[in-house]
């Protein structure tokens, strides 16, 4: 390795963020060159210099801080049993079956896309508007060994968009569908997902193959798509969402 | 107070001070810090049925900061953004010597002049664009590893380390030209002042 190699790692090597063989090289290198070695050191004091310049919250930041925490609402539930959320949900004929769903809190994936699904609905995403044909050669172009979309989307379903978003460094193809009024999130991995949401995984992999559970309130379903994983999530109900996951699954 | 928010509370107050300097750092007008303060651990709470116990809070209510920060600069009317800058004329070969002479100088102290620039380490941070700002904070002051900034601003990790790049050879110009202009630092390699 030469000088130049080494000094455009050294920010990666402040981060530790190199692989083991880029680490084991920078590391030989800097172990047989002072300079670097010294300039390894001086950079690393002066990023954390300007960390610690930056890192100064300001005056009256305290009294900003009570001041945010003050106005917090009291909260409305709790970790334990929702008795009081669930109340309202019992008009529903088929609550009982939808109660008895674990919580979302046990499958990685379903809180990953309901943070995808909050960014959805605060409009901070941005989709492409494409038919499901032409979705299907983009995704899979951007994220490899992602399994195909159906054909089309059963009846009532409509695609309003599609695009890739990143969880845990992990690409995840991403689709906005409506259901009447109410939206949906839904995601599609390719078997490469394994490691990032072993817990959809499993669940996906028991018999049956399709994995229900709420999600703050809404309905989440995951379901083997090929040789790759899918879910969605919306507020609609658990048949809706087997309904969707039957255009994968046909 | 329930149990949820005692712990809300209690996982907050852990981050409390980067959380403050990310907020006062984030914004384009200072004076939208304390909204942005607001936002986020509003955000924050009414979203903590989400968090998963036992996993990275201070990467999960940052990602949150990060995406309210955009929500408030968008509502701002403050100052136009700091674009890309337009290729400008490429510095001669004696000016890259005396700028890199002048940045090994900085090197030399870097604690101390950094302290003497307080006031410049804001002024090069505002000349950073949107994404390099966020990326820079969010590694500088959040502490949060490439996957998680890539996360926070559904960016892929190419992206991240491009704009983190980008944004410390910045600053380091900034500083470096700051320190020659206070005098920190200048003896050129000629043996000029």
């Amino acid at each position: 390795m030469t000088c130049p190699e080494a000094r455009a790692l050294l920010d990666r090597l402040l981060d530790g963020a190199l692989d083991p063989v880029e680490e084991r090289a920078l590391g030989d290198h800097l172990a047989a060159c002072a300079t670097c070695r010294g300039r390894a050191d001086a950079e690393g004091r002066l990023e954390a210099a300007i960390a610690g310049a930056l890192s100064e919250p300001g005056p009256d930041a305290d009294a900003a801080w009570e001041r945010a925490m003050a106005r917090l609402p009291a909260p409305r539930r709790s970790r334990a049993p929702v008795v009081a959320a669930a109340a309202g949900l019992l008009l529903a004929g088929a609550a009982a079956l939808w109660l008895a769903l674990p919580r979302h809190r046990e499958v990685d994936l379903a809180a990953a896309l309901l943070a995808c699904h909050g960014d959805l609905l605060a409009n901070r995403v941005t989709l492409t508007e494409a038919p499901i044909g032409e979705a299907c050669r983009s995704l899979r172009s951007r994220i490899e060994g992602l399994p195909k979309l159906p054909p089309a989307l059963p009846e009532g379903f409509i695609l309003a968009g599609s695009g890739v978003c990143y969880r845990d460094g992990t690409p995840i193809g991403y689709l906005a569908v409506h259901r009447g009024a109410a939206p949906l999130s839904v995601a599609v991995l390719p078997p490469a997902s394994r490691a990032a949401f072993p817990e959809a995984w499993a669940r996906v992999e028991s018999p049956g193959g399709l994995f229900h559970c709420r999600a703050s309130g809404l309905s989440f379903c995951a379901f083997r798509a090929d040789d790759g994983l899918a879910a969605a999530l919306g507020d609609v109900s658990p048949a809706d969402l087997e309904a969707l996951a039957g255009a994968w699954r046909r | 107070m329930s149990d949820l928010c005692d712990e809300f509370r209690a996982l907050c107050e852990a981050v409390r001070r980067p959380l403050l300097a990310f907020c006062r750092h984030a914004v384009w007008r200072a004076d939208d810090a304390e909204d942005l303060l607001q936002s986020a651990l509003l955000t924050a709470w009414r979203r903590f049925g989400e968090f998963r116990p036992g996993t990275n809070f201070r990467a999960w209510v940052f990602r949150i900061a990060a995406l309210e920060a955009r929500n408030v600069n968008r509502r701002s009317r403050g100052a136009p953004l700091p674009e890309e800058e337009p290729p400008g004329r490429a510095p001669d070969v004696v000016e890259m010597l005396e700028r890199e002479w002048d940045y090994e100088a900085l090197l030399a102290d870097p604690e101390t002049v950094v302290a003497r620039l307080s006031g410049e380490v804001r002024v090069a941070l505002g000349t950073l664009t949107p994404n390099e700002r966020s990326v820079l904070l969010l590694r500088a002051i959040g502490d949060l590893a490439y996957r998680e900034i890539g996360d926070a601003l559904s960016m892929p990790l190419g992206s991240v380390m491009g704009f983190l790049s980008r944004a410390r050879r910045k600053m380091r110009e900034r500083l470096t030209e700051a320190a020659r202009a206070r005098g920190l630092v200048g003896e050129s390699p000629r043996g000029s002042p």
